[in-house]
């Protein structure tokens, strides 16, 4: 990329040098340059069949809402009202006139529940971060942030936990996940074990998916299309006062704050 | 004329030769990994180890929920399971994870599964907010990462011990790694006009966690 960038460099600094003086428009400055290269850099990454990053929406279209641009920021609970001003339906003019806002939809409890690709199942909005770790965030189920560690092995003691403990690695342009180790909200252990073949096609994320569970083996196809113009905000549940947290390696229930428990 | 063109390619030499200077200086240091805070809780000071500078609306506001914290620990809305805010959140006995990507940063914190993420392509949004963490956005300089919040609400506490702010908190914060690597500092400039004289620094100090995992953390629903 920094070649390509280069080279357009020295096509403009030609250009600038053989151009008669009074058809010459001003030559940028460095600072202007190195900021079109960043802005350059960035545009290549989005070329990258290994990039996932960014917000995913169904292709299903089960969840127009949670796909709807320009809605507000909506929070649970007690949460934030939406800024004055703010568009307060969904599918509402763009926030800003820049930025445009995936809302978050509607889940009463605060209890983790796994679904298939970060609580995604599908259904919910997506947001990826990360190359050489992973993290899938959905907005739905309180934002469940399911992380993948790009790491040969899974750790030999696992605690299970909702989302069970994901690693991954790359055949070709796929990311391939395997996620283990999942329990329920008792810290029970359950006995499923997930496999995920994740590939860009095009400006779709197609996630395959082989779930066994006990003796009953599952597969699924999900696909997301890529929405550069959505964004996802924070999404806060504030239910109850229960706590499911793991303190020196176990789960605990508790009512206490997690600063006590710990 | 020759001596334009001479001009001409200096400068032109001196804008490639700048261009890669600037991009082998832009090679981000790798932030990424389990990080957790070396001396969590209590209260924030400057980094000169002072009594933040408080109005006195404000100290009397934050006299009273020090009281209200006495009598009742639950007047805290972090133990409302509510995100505890910036920075307060860092200084929690909780790792988070660093993930670096390409166009945001996501600090991922084990507390409540939270989630505070930074873009580093594009400036604020217009119209976001108010929000718990407020909106991030960052850029490098240097081996700096300089990340600048704003679009608080006013619900969250700077520290644990209840330290107010308002809705018109904005701060920036310069990060690097120190200690070959080994921990991370912090360097938060706090602004608000509503609720201090001046604004102020704090220093937070995170230590690497190798191995360490997020472990999922959540408040539960009662029904």
């Amino acid at each position: 990329m920094r070649l390509i960038y280069l080279a357009g460099l020295a096509v403009l600094c030609a250009r600038a040098v053989i151009a008669p003086a009074d058809a010459q428009e001003p030559l940028p400055d460095a600072a202007t340059l190195a900021a079109a290269a960043s802005k350059a850099e960035l545009a290549g990454h989005r070329d990258d069949p290994r990039d996932f990053e960014g917000v995913w929406v169904p292709a299903s279209g089960r969840r127009p809402s949670a796909a709807a641009p320009g809605g507000p920021v909506i929070d649970k609970g007690l949460g934030t009202p939406p800024p004055a001003g703010a568009p307060q339906s969904l599918g509402g003019p763009t926030l800003g006139g820049a930025a445009t806002v995936a809302a978050s939809g509607s889940t009463l409890q605060c209890t983790p529940v796994w679904r298939l690709t970060g609580a995604g199942g599908g259904m919910s909005n997506l947001w990826i971060i990360g190359r050489h770790e992973i993290l899938l965030l959905s907005e739905e189920d309180q934002d469940v942030a399911r992380k993948i560690y790009l790491t040969a092995a899974h750790p030999r003691h696992l605690l299970p936990q909702p989302n069970g403990n994901s690693i991954g690695h790359w055949e070709g342009n796929t990311l391939v996940v395997d996620t283990i180790g999942f329990g329920d909200a008792k810290g029970d252990p359950i006995d499923r074990h997930v496999i995920e073949r994740i590939a860009k096609q095009g400006d779709r994320l197609v996630d395959q998916a082989e779930i066994f569970e006990g003796n009953v083996a599952d597969r699924r196809t999900l696909t997301e299309n890529w929405r550069p113009d959505l964004h996802v905000w924070e999404n806060v549940c504030e239910e109850g006062y229960d706590r499911y947290s793991v303190v020196n390696g176990k789960v605990v229930i508790s009512n206490t704050s997690p600063d006590e428990d710990k | 004329m020759t001596e334009s063109l001479g001009h001409k390619m200096r400068l032109c030499g001196l804008l490639l030769a700048g261009i890669l200077l600037g991009a082998r200086a832009s090679a981000a240091p790798d932030l990424s990994g389990p990080w957790q805070i070396a001396l969590p809780g209590g209260a924030l000071h400057t980094a000169n180890g002072e009594t933040p500078p408080l109005l006195p609306a404000a100290a009397a506001k934050y006299r009273s929920v020090r009281a209200d914290l006495r009598l009742n620990p639950k007047s805290d809305p972090a133990k409302r399971c509510l995100p505890p805010g910036v920075p307060r959140l860092m200084m929690q006995a909780y790792p988070f994870n660093l993930v670096q990507g390409i166009r945001t940063i996501a600090m991922v914190f084990e507390w409540n599964h939270l989630t505070r993420v930074i873009y580093m392509d594009r400036d604020h949004f217009d119209t976001i907010g108010p929000l718990y963490l407020g909106q991030s956005v960052g850029h490098w300089e240097g081996d700096v990462l300089v990340v600048d919040t704003d679009s608080f609400n006013d619900i969250t506490w700077l520290d644990d011990t209840g330290l107010p702010h308002s809705d018109q908190l904005h701060t920036v914060e310069h990060i690097r790694l120190t200690e070959g690597g080994n921990a991370l500092q912090d360097r938060i400039t706090i602004d608000d006009p509503e609720t201090y004289r001046r604004s102020w620094d704090a220093v937070l100090t995170f230590q690497r966690k190798p191995g360490v995992l997020i472990n999922e953390d959540y408040c539960l629903g009662r029904s």
